[in-house]
């Protein structure tokens, strides 16, 4: 579904992303962890593509999507759905206005129905009409990911999604976006909790400077060797999320 | 209700008193005719449903040509960076120095085809002059929309044209309705440019009427006939605040458009369209009056100009210095206690003297001050200085200042106060800190506005000058007047001086705007 070879992103001189290559079959999902600067987010932007790599490609659905300094395929034609860190919601929509915005069917009805839906599942039963600056940092992102989950999409990408809500909402939307996740959409999620990647069953691509460190599941890279950088990062976070949820 | 309750409602209460006294002493004085009825009928089958057709055409007019002027290279300067960037922001300022009635008589003086005398040249002059106030609100508004917005739409599948019309136009829905406020403010108040012209306006018929009867009654019975659409649309301006706008939340400014590379085309294209407004609503009226000034200059008269400069700044800085007290007044009584929606409604109401034509806003002064009157009783000799100029034209001027701090104010929240005392701060020195980031810049960037519309400011000061009063307005309309472009150049290159400081510090407010490119790219490498 997605193949990622040699990407790479200069900004002036600087290496935002260096020779980054993997691949996502459909249905799986990918958390991208790393310490702040590691060029997480700039990769997501190119995959997305918002912007153009220096170098390398990107292959979504079997097409060339973006190739250096070219992106060949527009945002919105990538069929994928997006969440940001700060929920980025439309201030002139409510909430069932902004989660029912990606969708596509035709018929009104239809589509708040659907909309209402994705804000159910996301614990948002009743809130249809509330508006969205009325809303806590919580209640934001879930309708943020009812948005990109409600989406027609076949590919999810996640930017940090729970980094601005409490410990209990932040299990509480991972165990409610695994159980979406279920029926075979996949998801790559940008996160600095290595708890999330373990509760969403995610493989791990660690990222530091630009580069990744390590690619596998969260069990394999904390079962290698003592003074590993990537054992390390995610044996500490691991630790942290858990002193922090106790 | 506390003492402090109570002292704010009353402060409250006294703000909205001084907004409100000039329509509703019209009001009072019209009402007994008003009772009688008959009035509408009667004024339906005179000139005036014709002059308000064609004043509400002009505006409507001046409307497109303001945004096609000032809107498209705002929205172009936040959103991108390019070569010529800075000076597509000054170019789009440069208007400001420059009254419509003078630019009129600029074009009327040098140019003999007719088209230049009628109403579309009026309205393209209004259009210019306001064009840089339009530039000034929507390169606020796009400074603050996040890139994610439309990032996101496009990763959810919106297309270009899906995307303007379903996250662009509605996040530019405010700025787009602030801009032609102003614009319907500025065309249908406006007297001396019409007159210039003349165009058979709203303002014109009701100076003209209020000359022939002279009567106060038919002047105020009139000035109704104004006041209300101007009650509704504060009204209408009052409750969007309130209930849309400020519930709007503020994006942080790690989420402030950060701006992005523009193609060397659409650059030469933006750059050369400003060039080419700034050349009908600068450039040439400028190069004409430096040649009138230069052709005619009288040495002899060089040594009254340091006073006469003097004596201008003089009265807009008065104008400018009473703003700054009533927003400053404002600003306390928004922040000295919780949230009130009557204390955050009041402020709008001065707007009423923004929407209310010039014209009939002098008139309410010189019927409230007439002799014999309770406000001839009470200024005694004052009536006879320049105080109502002064309190007049800060009553009319007002919003451009107040509405930059109550957004500045929207953007300074109470916890930064209480942060600041609880580090030691005292109550003043907490707000002074508290306000430093946001509210003094947009005080003084409303007050540069202030004594630069001040100083251009014409219709009150020909309704209110006492006796040997003089100001470059009232001497450049005086000579274009008579066709004496050459003697009036030399008070329009005054007033350009005086203006010059105000219009730098606007131009440094809208070139620092957003976040620069370096600053994105840093970030998102970060990230």
């Amino acid at each position: 579904m997605l193949s990622v070879r040699s990407l790479s992103r200069l900004i002036g001189q600087r290496a935002v992303v260096s020779e980054v290559s993997f691949d996502m079959a459909p249905g799986e999902i990918v958390a991208v962890l790393g310490p702040s600067g590691s060029g997480k987010t700039s990769l997501l932007r190119m995959i997305a593509g918002f912007d153009a790599p220096t170098s390398g490609s990107v292959h979504l659905h079997g097409r060339e999507a973006s190739a250096a300094g070219r992106v060949l395929v527009a945002p919105e034609h990538r069929v994928l759905a997006l969440a940001f860190q700060d929920a980025t919601l439309f201030s002139h929509l409510d909430a069932v206005g902004n989660a029912a915005f990606a969708i596509r069917a035709t018929d009104k009805t239809s589509r708040l129905e659907k909309a209402r839906a994705a804000l159910r599942d996301m614990g948002l039963a009743g809130m249809d009409g509330r508006d969205v600056a009325t809303l806590s940092g919580g209640e934001a992102q879930r309708v943020s990911l009812a948005r990109a989950l409600a989406a027609d999409a076949k590919l999810l990408l996640l930017d940090e999604p729970f980094g601005n809500v409490d410990r209990l909402t932040r299990i509480d939307l991972v165990s409610r976006l695994k159980a979406r996740l279920a029926n075979g959409l996949g998801a790559m999620i940008i996160t600095h909790d290595p708890a999330d990647a373990i509760e969403l069953g995610a493989r791990v691509l660690l990222m530091r400077d630009g580069r990744v460190m390590a690619d596998g599941s969260h069990e394999t890279i904390t079962a290698g060797q003592r003074g590993d950088w990537a054992r390390s990062f995610l044996l500490a976070g691991h630790i942290a999320g858990t002193a922090q949820h106790s | 209700m506390s003492a402090s309750s109570l002292a704010r409602l009353a402060f409250a209460f006294a703000l909205a008193a001084c907004a409100l006294l000039p329509a509703g002493y019209l009001l009072l004085t019209a009402l007994p005719i008003l009772l009688d009825g008959g009035w509408l009928a009667h004024f339906a089958t005179t000139s005036l449903p014709h002059q308000a057709r064609t004043s509400l055409w002009v505006a409507l007019e001046a409307s497109a040509v303001a945004f096609a002027v000032g809107a498209i290279p705002a929205v172009m300067v936040s959103r991108f960076e390019f070569r010529g960037r800075h000076l597509v922001s000054l170019l789009a300022l440069l208007p400001l120095l420059f009254a419509p009635y003078v630019t009129a008589s600029t074009w009327t003086v040098s140019f003999s085809s007719a088209f230049f005398e009628g109403r579309h040249a009026l309205a393209i002059q209004h259009g210019l002059t306001c064009s840089p106030y339009v530039f000034i609100v929507f390169r606020v508004a796009a400074a603050r929309i996040p890139n994610s917005f439309s990032e996101l739409a496009a990763g959810l599948g919106l297309g270009p044209w899906q995307r303007l019309r379903r996250v662009h136009l509605p996040a530019y829905a405010v700025p787009a309705a602030a801009g032609l406020m102003i614009v319907f403010a500025q065309a249908i108040g406006d007297y001396a440019a019409a007159e210039r012209l003349g165009i058979d306006t709203l303002s014109v018929g009701v100076l003209n009427l209020w000359l022939a009867s002279q009567s106060s009654s038919v002047a105020a019975i009139v000035s109704v006939v104004m006041i209300v659409p101007s009650v509704l649309l504060v009204g209408v301006a009052a409750w969007a605040s309130t209930s849309i706008i400020s519930r709007n939340p503020v994006p942080p400014a790690s989420a402030a458009a950060s701006r992005k590379p523009l193609a060397a085309t659409w650059a030469r294209a933006i750059v050369a369209w400003s060039a080419l407004c700034s050349l009908a609503g600068f450039w040439i009226p400028e190069a004409l009056t430096v040649r009138w000034a230069w052709l005619t200059w009288d040495k002899t008269r060089f040594a009254a100009i340091p006073g006469d400069m003097i004596n201008a700044a003089g009265t807009s800085l008065c104008t400018a210095l009473v703003v700054a007290v009533i927003c400053a007044l404002t600003a306390l009584l928004l922040r000295s206690g919780g949230r009130s929606s009557l204390a955050e409604r009041v402020p709008w109401l001065f707007l009423t003297n923004y929407f209310l034509p010039s014209l009939v806003l002098a008139l309410a002064f010189v019927m409230m001050s007439r002799d014999g009157s309770l406000g001839a009783h009470w200024l005694g000799s004052w009536r006879d200085s320049r105080l109502l100029i002064v309190v007049s034209e800060a009553l009319r001027f007002l919003p451009f200042a107040m509405l930059p701090v109550l957004d500045a104010l929207r953007r300074t929240p109470h916890a930064t106060i209480e942060a600041a005392r609880a580090f030691g701060a005292g109550p003043v020195r907490a707000r002074l800190v508290a306000f430093a980031g946001h509210l003094w810049p947009a005080l003084l960037l409303g007050c540069a506005l202030v004594f630069m519309e001040s100083l251009k400011e014409l219709d009150m000061s020909l309704t209110l000058q006492p006796f040997g009063y003089s100001s470059p307005a009232l001497k450049i309309y005086a000579f274009s007047r008579h066709q004496n472009m050459d003697r009036a150049a030399v008070w329009v290159l005054i007033s350009q001086a005086l203006m010059l400081l105000p219009l730098l510090l606007c131009w440094w407010r809208m070139d620092r705007l957003g976040v620069p490119r370096s600053e994105s790219g840093a970030r998102t490498a970060a990230a």
